[in-house]
């Protein structure tokens, strides 16, 4: 059996890897899905290949996420340390950018597959068969040995028409949510907009400058749909699209209607959805839409910063007045938000703070994390910073400091304060979204066991943790600001025991909640219970065989 | 065709000096490797990679955690400092245990780092134990027990080889016991002998 292996991050189904699987398949290709979610998966994933019986002859590593870069790098390393002997190439988004780094610093790669690659992996798994030269081809990046071993670029490949693309593989059982099963879909490609700080952004631009997104019909849309319903029993499609919407409202209204006639159409039923918008693409018609005929029970708004700085420093094309109409449209058709801030980004002031933390007080009713800005290849904002003689560390791990020494102090106490409420396992940050989201699930498929106290006490609950790291916030700007008396470890010595006991009791109350909505729903688990474990089983079966 | 790469791929640490992507990515396979195969000391916690909270779906867009592994420090070890120090046991003298803290918040708060080697004068290891925790939140933190060789009052000195990838450095820390019974016994950085210095 001549194979494929494909490891990436399987958190979710993953979809890059799904679409290349189905590409593969299509052209006679088998390919085996290998989940690389942490260092745990490391043996797994190893052994999968090159204890095989007939080891794949080639192996393709998704590199989308930059921070996790050198984990698949040890991998390639480790491999050739085992006498794998096969072709190794990787691709995504930040192989796409650090293509020539990447192959100059790391032999253990033989090939970069640049941009969407369904055709560019499928021609050089083709040539590798054959034994054709494959470094002329489409979106291939090899080593010029001509040339001191340089990178060497063909040209970019076209890009793929998405409605001749094959669905992605959907092997596998889905994630559930109260029995009730999730899988993600895409009906675009791309983001309209162009923030600096935006590796998908400048993805997108490198192929279709200026326009940056490309859209699925929606017939063939709701035909994945209906399928996946149909064969996997998928009833909360989570769309993926790095932007569901269009820069037009009138055109996205449209759309949507389209869509909805579409998934009508093709006898979708029983179904929810969840999706990602710009502050600017939500407006009341669009949006009454998107709840009343798609069945959105929960969207990710990208408020990001409500500062007049951070909106020009990370090149928003918003105002903060359009965030504040998101949260009110919101409001007013009852729609589950969430939302990330940018807290820290490298121009950031004392001012952007207090602003971002008066929305944050604003929009209280809708969970959120926060975070520093990071700096992603290819991005305008890390050529930039390269420019400014700010980066330090190097491509696998840019780091910077802040441009007001007052706001990196205020970075680092804030840090210390909130990396477990943040970034921690079963981050609250995060799981009590989940909370939320087990609340929007029984509302929208149990309405027997809808209680609105129950509801209503979610709610409150993640207004009092946001609350909360609001008013922490502003000691430490209050702190910083002030010269406070108290030494900056005590004082986070302070806060953070401070914070953590808050957790505690949050947490207490949000399992409460969950289990309060698990026994009057009945079936199934709520995703609170999941947590930052596990959320489908194929996290869980190391490798997903698909054949042609 | 077989692949034979080694040693290029995966050379022995060295020590000193800042350490490239291939050099840390080479590392990491190592300490990988080492752990699947059973071998190393503590496989663990120091070499886990930060995990993004919020998978699966109950999150829509994760934010990423900042870097926080000390290999992205140009001078790794500087942030490592004595914590707590205090006597434990009932046997006479009484094993003093010494933790050895990286600063208490983050950015400065890194993990990664794995004691190679410790060396008492006036007691005997009894014990190293690496206690960090690693993903967000994590902090490092060693706890090393000592078995004194007389009773308070007087001083330990502790040599600590610290590593960080294949950067590596070695601290030199001062425990001294006070006269007063109840006084507190306490811990510092003292400079190491010309000789004996950092590698």
């Amino acid at each position: 059996m001549r194979w494929v292996a494909l490891v990436g991050p399987e958190l979710e189904e993953n979809l890059s890897l799904r679409y290349l699987a189905a590409s593969l398949a299509a052209a006679g290709f088998q390919s085996r899905i290998l989940a690389y979610n942490s260092d745990a998966d490391f043996g797994s994933v190893l052994t999968a290949i090159t204890a095989a019986d007939e080891p794949p002859f080639a192996v393709g590593l998704s590199m989308a996420f930059q921070w996790r870069a050198p984990d698949f790098l040890a991998l390639a390393v480790a491999l050739r340390e085992e006498g794998y002997g096969g072709h190794i190439t990787a691709g995504g988004h930040f192989a796409t950018f650090a293509a020539a780094e990447l192959l100059r610093d790391f032999p253990a790669l033989d090939s970069i597959c640049r941009q969407e690659s369904e055709a560019t992996v499928v021609a050089l798994c083709q040539s590798l068969v054959d034994g054709r030269p494959w470094h002329d081809l489409p979106g291939m990046v090899s080593r010029d040995d001509s040339n001191g071993g340089g990178a060497r670029f063909s040209e970019l490949p076209a890009m793929p028409d998405l409605q001749a693309l094959p669905w992605p593989v959907r092997t596998g059982e889905p994630a559930r949510c109260f029995d009730h099963a999730i899988a993600p879909i895409v009906s675009s490609r791309g983001c309209y907009a162009n923030c600096t700080f935006c590796c998908i952004a400048a993805w997108h631009e490198q192929t279709q400058p200026g326009k940056r997104y490309r859209l699925r019909e929606p017939g063939d849309v709701a035909a994945e749909m209906a399928a996946m319903q149909r064969e996997r029993g998928i009833q909360v499609f989570v769309f993926h699209d790095d932007n569901f919407f269009i820069p037009n409202h009138g055109k996205s209204l449209a759309r949507l209607n389209a869509l909805a006639d579409a998934i009508e159409a093709a006898g979708v039923r029983d179904f929810a959805t969840v999706v990602k918008a710009r502050p600017g693409d939500v407006t009341p018609a669009v949006f009454k839409v998107l709840v009343e005929r798609l069945g959105c029970i929960r969207c990710y708004v990208g408020i990001e910063t409500d500062a007049d700085q951070g909106l020009i420093t990370l090149r928003r094309w918003g105002q903060s007045s359009q965030n504040h109409r998101a949260i009110e449209v919101a409001r007013s058709l009852g729609l589950f938000v969430c939302f990330n801030m940018l807290m820290f980004d490298p121009d950031t002031t004392l001012d952007s703070v207090r602003k971002n933390l008066d929305f944050i007080e604003y929009a209280a009713d809708y969970p959120f994390n926060f975070g520093r800005v990071e700096l992603y290849a290819g991005t305008p904002l890390l050529a930039r910073m390269l420019a400014e003689g700010r980066c330090s560390g190097d491509y696998l791990q840019w780091d910077y400091r802040l441009k007001d020494p007052d706001i990196q102090r205020f970075y680092e106490l804030a840090m210390g304060c909130f990396m477990p409420r943040n970034f921690g396992e079963d981050a609250l940050a995060n799981t009590i979204q989940g909370m939320r989201f087990d609340l929007e699930v029984a509302r929208r498929f149990h309405p027997e066991a809808h209680d609105r106290r129950l509801y209503q006490a979610g709610t409150a609950l993640s207004r009092r943790l946001s609350l909360d790291s609001v008013a922490t916030l502003r000691v430490l700007v209050d702190h910083v600001t002030s010269g406070g008396a108290e030494n900056d470890a005590a004082l986070v010595a302070r806060l953070a025991a401070r914070a953590r006991a808050v957790e505690a009791a949050v947490r207490g109350e949000m399992m409460e909640i969950a289990a309060e909505l698990h026994a009057r729903v009945g079936r199934g688990v709520p995703l609170t219970y999941v947590g930052d474990r596990v959320a489908t089983p194929l996290q869980r079966a190391v490798a997903t065989a698909v054949s042609p | 065709m077989k692949k034979t790469l080694l040693p290029e791929f995966l050379p022995a640490p060295i020590r000193g000096g800042a350490q490239s992507p291939r050099e840390r990515v080479a590392e990491r396979a190592r300490l990988l490797l080492e752990r699947l195969r059973g071998l190393g000391p503590a496989a663990g916690a120091a070499i886990l990679s930060l995990q993004c909270s919020g998978s699966g779906y109950t999150v829509v867009d994760p934010i990423p955690p900042p870097p926080m592994q000390c290999t992205s420090e140009p001078i790794p070890f500087e942030g490592i400092h004595p914590g707590q120090v205090y006597e434990t046991g009932t046997t006479l003298p009484r094993p003093v245990v010494m933790a050895l803290v990286t600063s208490g918040y983050p950015p400065s708060n890194f993990v990664g780092y794995r004691i190679d080697a410790v060396r008492v004068t006036g007691g005997t290891l009894v014990s190293v134990e690496d206690l960090s925790q690693t993903g967000g939140g994590g902090r490092t933190e060693f706890q090393i027990t000592i078995a004194r060789d007389s009773g308070p009052p007087g001083t330990l000195f502790v040599d600590v080889d610290f590593a960080c990838g294949p950067a590596a450095a070695t601290k030199r820390y001062s425990i001294m016991f006070p006269t007063d019974p109840n006084g507190p016994i306490t811990a510092v950085e003292i400079p190491l002998p010309v000789d004996g210095g950092t590698d």
